[in-house]
């Protein structure tokens, strides 16, 4: 469990200036400034309709905002660099978000064969990542729908890591999978994170799944950034009585944090 | 020529115009070479006129012209577009249809019930008139022989005497304002009982006696089986409908002799000729074309032109299926060209989507006979326009199929695939369209198997296919000829419906069939 942060050397991977997005009538996020550091991973967090898939589609440019500015890398992101930019970015949600059509393999390989690679290249590729996520070789052929949820997890992982990019975002990877197969899979990641000492962004709204992850948590709440820490500081020191209701929402984390956790 | 058509087919892809190019029909010279000009003449979709269009080609060819049928083509517009047009040189018409339907402004006030005005309309289109031929189709009363003998009834007039017959109409001759009410009103009939009823109930109240005067048509073949009298139209109540040949003027410049054969025609065909020659096509079930030839030959004495016989059945089902094959091949082909893109253009532009769907709809509603004689101005005559017309038709199946597949892929999946970094071109091709495979393959399968039976209409405008013998068979009343085409076009629907279940195998990615 990575409890202490590596202390950030480098400058932020990513940053939000000032961003602002709503839709319609409901503001989806008020001017927000957010920054995630690299190597590290930044949880974010809070209640459903808190903003917080809003800001990662925004990190990835899925979503422009109504103001302020995505800095990838130290250079905005503008819809004419976008593109480039998500080469560099591997993005993961809840079902996988696999390719129907294609198999577990040519999901994986999709942007890489865009790209030319030597077959070689991809079975080394695909032969390193499959060990790094613990995917059994010969589910490689199989496609989405003959693949359980976990495993559809990890090929979608894979398929994120698969032109190593520096940052990865992932969208609630594990809400749909049940307890013992989330189990598994979060060991496998945060061992996947720690080995690969990525800038990972990870969104959940499960608090003790922010903890095991995270080494930055950020608490949102109705668009707005309520406080940013780790969890031992949301519980010890809440910035708001909203994170003290957030945390004793979360029952079965009060227990681990009394029992001497965090 | 076939230049010119290649350019108006500009609108469609360019590889029909080129697929299409050899079809367009025969080379018409230049006013400049009158030799080895093919005269094509033209006929309505009814055995009198295929009949007159039959003989008009066989006096042509008795002088050596070349000559070319497109018999059974659609209706009056159809044939007056394509006369205009230069698709077709000759055919027949009614004076009657010429005054009331192709030029119903040009009768000049005060203008007598003559010819004059209609031939200076006429010529004023580049259009010559030849005849009339010699019998007037147009409404007569009619009587048993037997009781006309015995009352001696020769006139309209004569039925004045006889209030006592029973009379009964058709229900259309019964209300039209030039029918029945005309006559009592001019003739000052009164008689006592006056009924309407179904036209061919009618010829069977004649036959026993349920009714003794009705209306009919003056070259209709009924008149002789039904052993009828037609009483004349003294004073001269209906309107003219004189058979006359129409041809353009451009055509008798380059083809001189031929029209001189033509002319020898006027007059020489009565009513009692012209019904009994409908009777023997109707009744008899000898093919226009042999009746026309055995006339040639009792009344200019032209031996019939060594034709090969009639086409084994076998042998037409082939011709008629490839031709149709390749009305429904190539309208689908340039069809999938078109809408697959205006598909994919209409879900990623959700406003003009719905134009583009609205506009496609739009299309499906008009009539299929009227889309093809839109098509005849732009066209010509044969199976461009039906390859058009078709093609227009399966527009809408694609673009809503390939519309609606893009649409329907899942939120999860457009997303990850735009989170890819992947172009534009290569996510649609990749991924949207591979997903949407399925969807834009049913839409293109019901487009064929509605093709298939739509193409059948294509004859109508001598585009050929099944809808060939189809037609014929219902001009003549032959269910054997009307099978001939129906079960083979039935079965290629079939055919093509089990082909898609094939291709879809081979198109659709495995992925998408699992579950």
């Amino acid at each position: 469990m990575p409890t202490s942060a590596p202390t950030p050397s480098s400058p932020p991977i990513l940053r939000l200036l000032g961003i602002t997005k709503r839709y319609g009538d409901t503001v989806a996020l008020a001017p927000t400034d957010l920054d995630v550091d690299t190597a590290c991973t930044t949880v974010l967090i809070g209640p459903s309709g808190c903003g917080k898939t809003t800001l990662l589609r925004l990190m990835i440019g899925l979503i422009r905002p109504d103001a302020g500015q995505v800095m990838f890398l130290g250079a905005a992101l503008t819809p004419r660099n976008v593109r480039e930019g998500r080469l560099r970015m591997g993005y993961v949600v809840q079902d996988g978000g696999l390719f129907p059509h294609l198999d577990a393999r040519d999901n994986v390989c999709l942007v890489a064969r865009h790209l030319g690679w030597s077959r070689e290249r991809e079975d080394g590729r695909v032969a390193d990542l499959a060990e790094l996520v613990r995917l059994p070789t010969a589910l490689l052929r199989r496609y989405p729908a003959e693949m359980s949820g976990g495993q559809r997890q990890r090929v979608g992982l894979m398929r994120a890591l698969m032109l190593d990019p520096e940052l990865l975002l992932l969208d609630e990877p594990l809400a749909a999978l049940d307890p013992l197969v989330r189990a598994d899979l979060q060991d496998d990641l945060a061992a996947a994170f720690a080995k690969l000492g990525k800038s990972v962004v990870l969104v959940t709204h499960d608090l003790a799944e922010a903890a095991f992850f995270g080494h930055t948590i950020v608490l949102l709440q109705d668009g707005h950034v309520v406080q940013r820490g780790s969890a031992a500081e949301l519980v010890h020191r809440p910035a708001a009585p909203f994170v003290t209701r957030f945390v004793k929402a979360q029952r079965h984390f009060e227990v681990q944090v009394a029992d001497g956790g965090a | 020529m076939t230049a010119a058509v290649a350019t108006r087919l500009s609108a469609l892809p360019f590889a029909l115009a080129l697929a299409l190019a050899p079809l367009a029909g025969p080379v018409v010279a230049a006013p400049g070479e009158p030799r080895d000009v093919e005269l094509r003449i033209g006929s309505k979709v009814f055995t009198e006129s295929v009949i007159l269009g039959e003989i008009a080609a066989g006096l042509a060819r008795s002088t050596g012209q070349r000559v070319r049928v497109r018999q059974g083509l659609g209706g009056t517009r159809l044939l007056w577009d394509g006369l205009l047009a230069g698709e077709i040189d000759v055919y027949p018409e009614y004076t009657g249809t010429l005054a009331q339907e192709i030029l119903p402004n040009a009768h000049p006030p005060g203008a007598g019930p003559g010819q004059t005005w209609l031939r200076a309309a006429l010529a004023a289109r580049g259009i010559g008139v030849m005849g009339p031929l010699g019998f007037n189709d147009t409404y007569a009363l009619g009587v048993k022989h037997d009781l006309a003998r015995r009352l001696g009834l020769k006139t309209i007039s004569d039925l004045r005497g006889h209030p006592e017959l029973r009379f009964g109409f058709s229900s259309e001759f019964v209300s039209r304002g030039d029918g029945w009410p005309l006559v009592r009103a001019r003739y000052g009939l009164a008689p006592e009982s006056v009924k309407g009823l179904d036209h061919d109930l009618a010829y069977r109240g004649m036959a026993t006696g349920a009714i003794e005067v009705t209306d009919l048509y003056a070259t209709d073949p009924e008149i002789q089986r039904n052993g009828l009298a037609a009483l004349i139209d003294d004073l001269g109540v209906f309107p003219r409908y004189d058979a006359v040949l129409l041809y353009r003027m451009e055509a008798e410049r380059a083809a001189p002799a031929a029209f001189v054969a033509l002319r020898r025609l006027a007059g020489r065909v009565d009513e009692a000729t012209m019904a009994a020659m409908n009777a023997q096509v109707r009744f008899d079930r000898r093919s226009e074309r042999d009746v026309a030839a055995a006339f040639l030959q009792t009344t200019f004495g032209v031996a019939p032109a060594a034709e090969g016989g009639p086409p084994s059945m076998a042998g037409s089902i082939l011709h008629n299926g490839s031709r149709h094959l390749l009305l429904v091949g190539l309208s689908l082909l340039a069809a999938i060209i078109v809408a697959v893109p205006i598909g994919v253009l209409a879900a990623r532009r959700p406003r003009l989507g719905q134009v583009l769907l609205g506009v496609t709809g739009i299309i499906q509603t008009i009539p299929s006979l009227a889309l093809l004689v839109f098509m005849i101005p732009l066209l010509g005559i044969g199976p461009s326009p039906a390859v058009a017309a078709l093609f227009l038709y399966s527009l809408l199946p694609i673009v809503r199929n390939t519309h609606a597949g893009l649409r329907n892929i899942a939120p999860s999946v457009r997303e990850s695939a735009a989170a890819l970094g992947l172009p534009a071109g290569a996510i649609l091709r990749r991924i949207e369209l591979p997903l949407a495979s399925p969807l834009i393959l049913a839409g293109i399968k019901s487009a064929a198997v509605i093709n298939v039976g739509t193409a059948t209409l294509g004859a109508l405008v001598g585009a050929g296919g099944f809808g060939e013998p189809i037609f014929t068979g219902i001009r003549l009343d032959a269910v054997g000829l009307i099978m001939q085409g129906a079960i083979p076009s039935s079965l290629l629907a079939l055919a093509v419906q089990g082909l898609f279940e094939l291709i879809e195998r081979g198109v659709v990615p495995r992925g998408l069939r699992l579950r």
